[in-house]
């Protein structure tokens, strides 16, 4: 008579829900992170039903303080600083989200196939990664800026193609190291095709790491359109927080005194870019591998009985 | 535990160590006791998650924040483990050392060997370059490596020299106990064989006492004196190896050197059938009683007390002083 | 007899050493890993390749199942030489050699249950999905994980290291291999759970199947294999049926490694029959025996050429000069060479 598996462990199964689910409530911060990004969507999302006064009317000839009707009150052209703030959240996370996805394509691709081929493709990837790596971010936006016009697309596609490199080469690293890994040679040995080890094994164990770093490259892609606008290279047909702040600054808010125009659009960056770093890193840590030792996993210190929980009589 | 003849150099008394994994306890080790008197060379053999690293790492104080220890470790009748850390790190290296599990690959690769050797010297004896540099030439030699070879890296240096490199960065403090938590594991036959030898010799020449931990029982019995058997966190059966070999009191021993296999010898092998228990659980009776031959009743119901025999002992319900009844 | 089932032939496996050089083929030192190895082996025989670590065993066993090129010389499964061919040519072979890891716990993937495990082989190759489940059941039953039904759904983190390794052969031998090749298949377990499960790959050559089994542990080596074939610095230096070569070793490396094996019995103290030194470097070898250096009844001679593999008796050969020359202590004279 074999004895059912009693007492047995509530482990989260190794699949793909499982992991997805660890990955977003396995950790405080991730959950945290989320949840203020969550937030800033539903805003930007309900942008025309939370802004207090259409966004594109001019109420007055220069600023005015926070009141009733104006609760952040009017910037140095008389627009209303919280119209334009919710607008302006719709192209910041639009740009930032797109961007940072163009960014996770590129990245995830070139570092899946880099990693698994290797070789020569590998060589020939990884130089053409370094040199992205390498070229300075701001003097290339402002070039492709200058010859590819000014809209809201280049800005998408320029801000993927600065980032891309640094995820190529930490998707790489981790498919480096999948495909090392027993189970994959012993499958390859069975006569496993490449491409049914790239997705049966390689994508599934790489992915959750790839999403945890898209996240991060979202708050990079965030503020890089922040300061692409604040530079003027912005499209100048729609709002954004980088665009309020050039406009602060060009209408001499801060000698006015006028903190209501430039303060909102700073500190909602600021807490963008907060909430997707510490969702991101969250989601990094919690992926991070313990020790296959399995006795004392160094990061957590916890120990993991070593046998199965099989009871055979 | 059996009552040695002289004081004791090192006593162990009641080590108990649980660890706390967040959802519940894991009681790693469940009281064990030994003794070492100078020159004494102990054994301790069992499986994976037996709990016999533990126990070593418990002896150094080198175990994570999430364990519980309880129990005493005496080094010439002092508490070791009495006031924390504190108390235990002057006596760290320079009364007691240990070669840890796969020291031979936990060398800093950008130092060379003869650095690393000096580093406890210099930190320990405050020596100077010159001492320390002195006292690893003394070291090298008596590990059998040629003292040129200090200046070299660890990848140009062999497993077995970086094991005999891990044994004198052990020694560097002339420790009066050493503990060698499976020093030949990853080791080839030949090489292994050589380091027994120098383990032998070393306890002799320099009158170390010696814990030898392994899941290797005939590599044990080769260099130690007695040896302790441990099973679920405790020692199952305690003797000197010569009678361990030939007439254990305890089925685990007797299934364990019934597994061994003999190059040369036509009797068949056994394996185990089962699993050792998970610990995270009290133990009720026995906990070898499920996967025990020999088991009856009271197994299942009491867990065993030593029972001595002159210099043996064994944790068994059935063991007798003519050895295990069949 | 029968016409061998593996055939290795004069295989030599060289590989360049890393990071040494960019351009080019000629002139970038290589690793010797593998030199002029044959090797026979017949349908429903264990052979047992046994050697110390770097001796080239695991690139033999890997050159067999196609997961690493030979640079020279001939893998001859069934008649077919399976060096020379393309990846699609070699698909039904890589049903026929199925190779079981020395790693139990890093050989299954996390994420997979035991079922999909057990079936990949058979999603590789195409068999018909319905049969899939029977075949399945019926490996982890030949296994020993029985009743299937408790293991079926269970993830790899949930079994034991017995048992894992149990589920990686049940993968193996749910394609019906001709062959399987084990690869230390249970260095990384207890001692208490290894005799059961070479038992088990012992119990499967009824099922016709020839196994092929590499390992570092001559005693272990010894509970199964009929044959017996000793490498070091990636030669074949002594072969021959295992009780004779375990009673009778012809050379001095292999009574070196008799030597070394410690003897639960303390009264028998182990002396390694070996002088201390090290391996010589694989990627300059020396023209002569490269056991010379460590070999305690070497002499000037040893250091000239590397000794061919010589017939001392019947079916046992040995590559040593010494041995030829009926030299070697506790060996019975061999018989003058067949002309």
């Amino acid at each position: 008579m074999v004895a059912s598996p009693s007492g047995e462990r509530a482990v989260s199964a190794p699949t793909r829900r499982g992991t997805a689910r660890r990955l977003i409530t396995g950790n405080r911060q991730t959950v945290a992170g989320l949840c203020a990004l969550g937030v800033f969507a539903m805003i930007a999302l309900l942008a025309r039903v939370i802004a207090p006064t259409p966004v594109n009317t001019q109420f007055a000839n220069g600023f005015s303080a926070p009141s009733a009707v104006h609760p952040l009150g009017l910037d140095g052209g008389g627009f209303d600083v919280l119209s334009r703030l919710v607008h302006g959240a719709q192209t910041s996370l639009l740009v930032g989200s797109i961007a940072a996805l163009v960014g996770m394509l590129i990245g995830g691709t070139v570092g899946f196939v880099a990693g698994y081929f290797g070789g020569r493709t590998d060589g020939v990837l990884m130089r053409i990664t370094d040199y992205f790596l390498v070229i300075p971010d701001i003097p290339l936006m402002i070039v492709a800026a200058a010859v590819f016009g000014q809209s809201l697309t280049n800005i998408m596609i320029v801000i993927g193609l600065v980032y891309w490199a640094s995820t190529a080469r930490l998707i790489r690293a981790q498919v480096m190291s999948v495909r090392q890994r027993t189970f994959v040679t012993r499958v390859e040995a069975m006569g496993a095709s490449p491409l049914f080890v790239l997705t049966r094994h390689v994508v599934p164990q790489v992915t959750p790491l790839l999403v945890a770093n898209t996240v991060l490259m979202v708050a990079n892609a965030i503020f890089a359109e922040t300061y692409i606008s604040f530079l003027g290279l912005g499209d100048p047909s729609v709002v954004s927080w980088g665009r309020m702040i050039q406009d602060a600054l060009d209408q001499g808010a801060v000698v006015a005194g006028a903190w209501w125009v430039v303060l909102p659009p700073g500190l909602a960056v600021t807490l963008v870019v907060l909430a997707a770093t510490i969702a991101g890193q969250g989601m990094e840590d919690t992926l991070n591998p313990r020790l296959k030792v399995g006795h004392l996993a160094v990061r957590r210190f916890r120990v993991r009985p070593l046998h199965g929980a099989l009871d055979r009589p | 535990m059996t009552t040695p003849v002289a004081a004791p150099l090192l006593e162990v008394r009641d080590l108990a160590v649980d660890f706390d994994i967040g959802r519940g306890r894991l009681h790693a080790v469940r009281g064990v006791s030994f003794a070492l008197r100078a020159r004494d060379r102990l054994g301790i053999v069992g499986e994976s998650g037996c709990g016999k690293s533990t126990v070593v790492l418990a002896m150094m104080g080198l175990l994570p924040p999430n364990a519980e220890v309880s129990g005493q470790v005496l080094l010439n009748g002092v508490d070791i483990l009495a006031g924390g850390d504190s108390s235990m790190r002057p006596h760290r290296w320079r009364d007691i050392s240990m070669v840890f599990q796969g020291a031979m690959n936990a060398f800093n690769p950008v130092r060379t060997v003869g650095d690393q050797i000096a580093e406890p010297i210099r930190m320990h004896r405050k020596a100077s370059r010159r001492d320390a540099d002195a006292r690893v030439a003394e070291l090298l030699d008596m590990v059998g490596i040629p003292s040129a070879r200090a200046a070299r890296y660890p990848h140009e240096f062999s497993g077995g020299m970086r094991q005999r490199a891990a044994l004198a960065m052990a020694l560097a403090c002339g420790p009066k106990v050493l503990l060698a938590d499976e020093p030949t594991t990853a080791l080839d036959v030949i090489v292994q064989a050589e380091i027994l030898q120098l383990l032998r010799r070393v306890s002799d020449d320099l009158g170390v006492a010696l814990v030898f931990i392994s899941h290797d029982l005939p590599a044990v019995a080769q260099v130690t004196e007695r040896v302790a058997v441990m099973y679920a966190g405790r020692v199952v059966e305690e003797a000197p190896v010569a009678r361990l070999v030939t007439a254990p009191r305890h089925p685990y021993t007797a299934a364990l050197l019934a597994a061994i296999p003999r190059p040369r010898a036509a009797a068949p092998v056994h394996s185990i059938s089962g699993e050792p228990p998970r610990l995270d659980t009290p133990v009720v009776g026995c906990a070898f009683a499920p996967r025990c031959p020999s088991a009856v009743e009271v197994c299942r119901i009491t867990e065993p007390v030593n029972t001595f025999d002159g210099d043996a002992v064994a944790a068994c319900h059935l063991a007798t002083s003519a050895g295990l009844p069949r | 007899m029968n016409a061998p089932l593996l055939e290795l032939s004069e295989l030599t496996v060289h590989y360049p050493v890393k990071g040494a050089g960019v351009f080019g083929r000629s002139g970038r030192p290589v690793v010797h890993a593998v030199e002029g190895v044959s090797l026979a082996l017949e349908a429903g025989q264990i052979v047992a390749l046994v050697g110390e670590s770097g001796c080239g065993k695991s690139t033999v066993a890997r050159t067999i199942v196609g997961l690493q090129h030979a640079t020279s010389g001939q893998v001859i499964f069934d008649g077919t030489d399976l060096t020379g061919l393309r990846a699609g040519a070699l698909r039904p072979y890589r049903r026929a050699i199925q190779l079981v890891h020395q790693d139990p716990y890093d050989a299954l993937d996390p994420r997979m249950t035991v079922r999909a495990i057990v079936e990949e082989g058979l999603r590789i190759h195409q068999v018909p999905r319905g049969d899939r489940d029977a075949i399945v059941r019926g490996a982890l039953e030949r296994v020993g994980l029985t009743p299937a039904d408790w293991v079926l759904d269970r993830f790899p983190h949930q079994l034991s290291g017995g048992q894992r390794q149990r589920v990686a052969i049940a993968a193996a031998i749910a394609l019906t291999p001709r062959l399987l090749v084990a690869d230390e298949p249970v260095s990384m377990l207890d001692v208490s759970v290894r005799a059961s499960v070479l038992e088990l790959i012992d119990d499967l050559r009824r099922d016709g199947l020839a196994v092929l089994i590499i390992t570092h542990d001559l005693a272990g080596a010894v509970m199964l294999a009929d044959r017996i074939a000793v490498m070091y610095f990636g030669r074949i230096v002594e072969e021959g049926p295992v009780g004779e070569v375990m009673e009778c070793p012809a050379h001095p490396y292999t009574r070196a490694l008799l030597s070394a094996i410690p003897s639960p019995d303390p009264a028998v103290r182990t002396e390694p029959d070996v002088v201390p030194g090290e391996l010589p470097d694989a990627v300059h070898p020396p023209p002569g025996c490269a056991f010379a250096s460590r070999c305690p009844v070497a002499e000037p001679r040893c250091g000239e050429s590397v000794p061919p593999l010589i017939e001392v008796r019947s079916g046992h050969r040995a590559a040593c000069i010494l041995a030829a020359r009926g030299l070697v202590p506790n060996v019975a004279t061999p018989r003058p060479p067949s002309s």
